[in-house]
Order: structure tokens, then sequence, then C-alpha cells
């Protein structure tokens, strides 16, 4: 791998780890809440791992060491990093299944390091040194690496079912949205590690070693490790996130509240100050007030309107209308007639959207048909 | 100094807590605060009209009139409106208990005349345009707090439905 991924992706896991670092003391975790303290210790193998991984790192433990030694070191942390993870989301979501699997999880990981020490002792230790390639050079090279992914492809499973079955369960917007995030890690990870033994077992058969596995495993690690890093962010930044892609689903709906808006401006004034209409980037931060505010102004513009068409013929008409305008201003009141303007906030929103959109229609065709909309209960 | 700038110093002194939000528990933070009943008042407004806020006085009393027959998100926006021009200290007319009393009984009508010429403006440089400008401001001002505060709550109301879960985000650090 580039060593500027190997090293971006290690600094990532770091920061990870002492980001957290501070909170853990300030709380005393280790003797609090031993499961958050088993959730960072878990960061901080994984830090370890990625540290292994970056392969001037490598070699430099190899060589003060043992050949090869830097591989058993990080298969050993990332094992680790897998079963206190794990075993932390089987803890923490007890449904039957989960309390089930945890038996068998502490189990597997010492099978998994022995078994990765005995090969390690018999014969990666023996080879030249390790160069990493998609397809293993040897026999013991695939063995090993078969050894942690298996392990690894299945304990990414376990921890994305674990979380998923509690999914539902969750009210909190901000943290079913983190439970998706790991979840996303957990699949991403398993899909990373299956495709890693795919490639493995292309030292079997030669197909399987393609480059484009290799290509798809090297995506699903990077997306993976910045999943990771997305899922121990703080809820703020999700919260931010969140907000944004309403602002986003919220946009096109603006437009066309937008549009009722600019209509109505034509025949109605402004109380005091006109609505500045905000930037999309300013739009992101603050939909549901620009939403809001256009409501206010759609409520001003049919009340005037509504006033004016009522006080009937031969009335003063305010200063600047003429009967065309009066006719006009008829067809925007008719569009807005039938709107439903009590309740619930989303509803008035909708039903100002489908208004702006009759009001479009109607123009387009020059017909004065137009349809207002109430829910359905 | 701008309106803008202006409603935040109100909305600073005020001190309100608006995660707590509802008109009534606004306005009985702003009648804690001024130490001014405020009585919110539906009434039939003729065309053009939307709500008007008098004083009284004789009593501590300020009266906020509101067109009652528009839909209640319109009419709390009038509310707030109507607020903000006495949160902004504007002068207004004076009214009592014996004018109110008659004009809900019917036997007289509000100084609506007097009131117009109080507040609108057409110039847009006018002192009385600009108090338009401030008391909208402060309303829009109020709703965008209501507005993220009600965002950022419905969106972090508690850490997570499962306490254990909520336990080890804090003590992660990430709440």
């Amino acid at each position: 791998m580039n060593p500027a991924v190997e090293i971006s992706l290690c600094v990532l896991a770091w920061l990870v780890a002492l980001i957290r670092l501070p909170s853990i003391f300030r709380h005393k975790a280790w003797r609090s809440d031993r499961i958050a303290f088993r959730i960072w210790i878990a960061t901080f193998f994984f830090a370890l791992t990625m540290t292994f991984l970056v392969t001037p790192i490598g070699d430099a433990i190899n060589r003060l060491t043992a050949p090869n030694f830097s591989r058993l070191l990080a298969y050993s942390s990332v094992s680790l990093t897998l079963y206190l993870t794990a075993s932390s989301f089987m803890i923490t979501f007890p449904t039957s299944e989960n309390t089930r699997q945890l038996r068998y999880l502490k189990p597997y990981l010492l099978f998994t390091i022995g078994l990765l020490t005995l090969i390690y002792v018999l014969f990666v230790s023996h080879t030249s040194r390790w160069v990493e390639q998609p397809v293993p050079a040897t026999a013991a090279e695939m063995a090993f690496k078969l050894a942690l992914f298996s392990y690894a492809t299945i304990l990414c499973m376990m921890m994305a079912l674990a979380c998923y079955r509690y999914l539902d369960r969750e009210m909190v917007a901000v943290t079913k949205y983190r439970i998706i995030a790991i979840i996303m890690t957990a699949s991403g990870g398993a899909a990373f590690f299956l495709t890693k033994m795919i490639l493995t077992l292309g030292y079997i058969w030669t197909p399987l070693g393609s480059p484009t596995v290799h290509i798809i495993s090297k995506v699903l690690m990077t997306v993976t490790a910045i999943l990771w890093a997305w899922s121990f962010v703080h809820n703020n930044v999700y919260t931010r996130a969140l907000s944004i892609l309403r602002g986003f689903r919220y946009w096109l709906v603006y437009q066309d509240l937008t549009y009722l808006v600019k209509s109505l401006d034509r025949y109605c004034p402004t109380v005091a100050f006109e609505d500045k209409k905000p930037s999309f980037g300013k739009f992101l931060y603050r939909s549901e007030y620009y939403l809001y505010r256009a409501t206010i102004r759609i409520f001003d513009g049919k009340t005037f309107i509504e006033d004016i068409l009522s006080a009937g013929k031969g009335k003063e008409l305010p200063e600047g209308w003429t009967e065309l305008t009066a006719e006009e201003a008829n067809q925007v009141s008719q569009a807005l007639k039938n709107v439903y303007a009590s309740g619930d906030f989303w509803d008035i929103v909708r039903s100002f959207r489908i208004a702006s959109k009759n009001l479009a229609r109607s123009r387009s065709f020059g017909t004065k048909e137009t349809f207002g909309w109430r829910p359905q209960s | 100094m701008n309106a803008r700038t202006l409603s935040e110093k109100v909305l600073a002194e005020l001190e309100y807590d608006f995660r707590a939000f509802s008109i009534d528990h606004f306005i009985h933070r702003v009648e804690q605060k001024k130490g001014r009943k405020i009585l919110l008042i539906p009434f039939k407004y003729p065309a053009g009209s939307f709500g008007t806020w008098f004083t009284d006085d004789e009593e501590p009393n300020e009266y906020i009139f509101y067109r009652s027959n528009v839909p209640p998100i319109y009419q709390i926006h009038n509310q707030l409106h109507e607020i903000a021009h006495f949160l902004l200290g504007h002068p207004t007319l004076h009214i009592n208990r014996k004018i109110l009393a008659e004009v809900l009984r019917g036997e007289r009508e509000l100084p609506f005349r007097e009131y117009a010429l109080l507040r609108s403006n057409n110039s847009s440089t006018g002192e009385k345009y600009i108090r338009e400008v401030e008391a909208e401001t402060l309303a829009s001002v109020i709703q965008e707090r209501v507005i993220r505060h009600a965002q950022l709550d419905r969106l972090t109301r508690g850490i997570s439905s499962d306490k254990n879960i909520a336990n080890y985000l804090e003590h992660l650090g990430m709440t």
C-alpha cells in the first residue's frame, strides 16, 4: 500500500484513541465504566494495529526483534480490537442471541491468537522478509492470513448483527445514526476481510487474486477506517451533519414556497422588511427557520389578498392595484383557498407546496382552476 | 445599533431558555422580567390589520390584540410581533380597563386609526418604519432561536434510550 495512505490511516486511528483519552481519565472509566474503558482499549489496539502495518515501522520492528514479527503483532492487535468491540456490543445489547454468542468470543480469540502464534513460530518467522502482496507468496503466509481474515469477517458480522438487533429500540436520533455508522463500519469491515480472504485463496486458485478484487479491498479498507473514526466523533458533529442533510432535503420544498412568496410579493407589501433569500450554504444550516419564515410570509400575503378581494367590487383598491392586478391576485388567492392551514407545521408546508405547484401549472395552462390539499385523516 | 444587534441585546436581558418555549411560557417570562401582566385578546380585525398592542396607564397591564380568524401558526407570529414592540419599548397608545370592557362589549371601537398613524409608514427611512423593522427582526430572532433549540432538542433529547449506552457515550466524551 502507498506509505502516505498507511500513515494517514495510522494518524486517524491514533486521533480517535487520543481524543477520547482525557474523558476516560476524567471519569476514571477503568473503575466506573468497564465497557466504556473496554471500547477505548479497542481504539488503542486498533491504533497499534495501524502502526504495525506502516511499512517503515514494521520493518524497524522486524529488524529489532524477529523476522516478520510486526505481522504477528498487527494480527494479534486487530484480533483483540475486534474481540473487545464485539464483546462490548454484545454486553451492551443483551438480546438472547447476543448473550448466547458472547460465550464463544473469548475461546475463539484465544484459539485465533494461538493459531497465529503457532503458524508464526513454525513457518512465518523462518520465511524471508514479508512483502505485502495481494496474493500470498507461500502456503504459510496463506494459512496465517486465512486464520485472521476468517476470524475478523465473522466478528465483524457478529458486531453488525448485535447493533442491528438493538437499532429499533433506540429513540434518540443522534445515537440511532451513530449506531447506523457502527453497523456500516462493521459491515464494511466484514466485506473488507472477506475480499482479503478471497485474495488469500488466490494462492490456491489464481483467478481469485484478480486486480479488481484487490482494488475493491483497498476501497473497503479506506471506507471502513473513515467510518471507524466517524463512529467516535462527538454528538455535536452528528447533530450538525443531520441538520445539513435535512437542509438538502428541504431545499426543493423551499423553492416551491419561494415561488408562492414571489407571487404574493407582487400584490402584498411586506411587513417591515423582505426576508432575503438565503444562499444554498446558509439554507443548509437553518433550513427549518427559512421554511418557517416563508410560511409566515405566505400567510401575510394570503390574508392581505383575501381581505382586499372579500371587500368586493367597487371598493377602493390598494395603491398600485388595477383591475388586472385584482384578477391576478384572485388567481393566487384561489390557489391558496383550500390549503390546510391548521395543525402540524409540516402539513401546512406540504399544502403550500402543492398550492405552489398548482399555481405554476394553472399559469402555464392559462386556467384559473387550482386545487388545494387536505391531509387524508 | 442595527435591528439584529438590538434584538440580541433585548433577548440577552430577558435571559430566556428557548428550549422551554411555548408562547404562554415566553409571555410568563416577559411578565416576570418587566413586572407587567400581558393579556392576549383574540379579536375580529378589519381588513389589513393583524395585531395591536396597547398599554394600560392605570394598572400594570399590557393588552395584545390579535386577529382571531387566521390559523394558529399565524396568530402566534402576530402575537410575537406585538410583544416585540413592547420588549423594545416602542411608543404605543394607552387604554384602560374601562375602555377595554366597552370594546369587548362592542360599545366602542379600538382606536385603530390612531394606532395606524403610530405604526405604518411607507417611507423606508422614517422612525415608524424603523420601529416596524426592529419589531419584525426581534420576532424573527425569537423564532430562529426557538427553531434552533427545538431542532437540537429533537436531535439530542437525552443521549440514548438505553441508560448503559448513554453512560458509555458520556464516559467516552462523545456527548
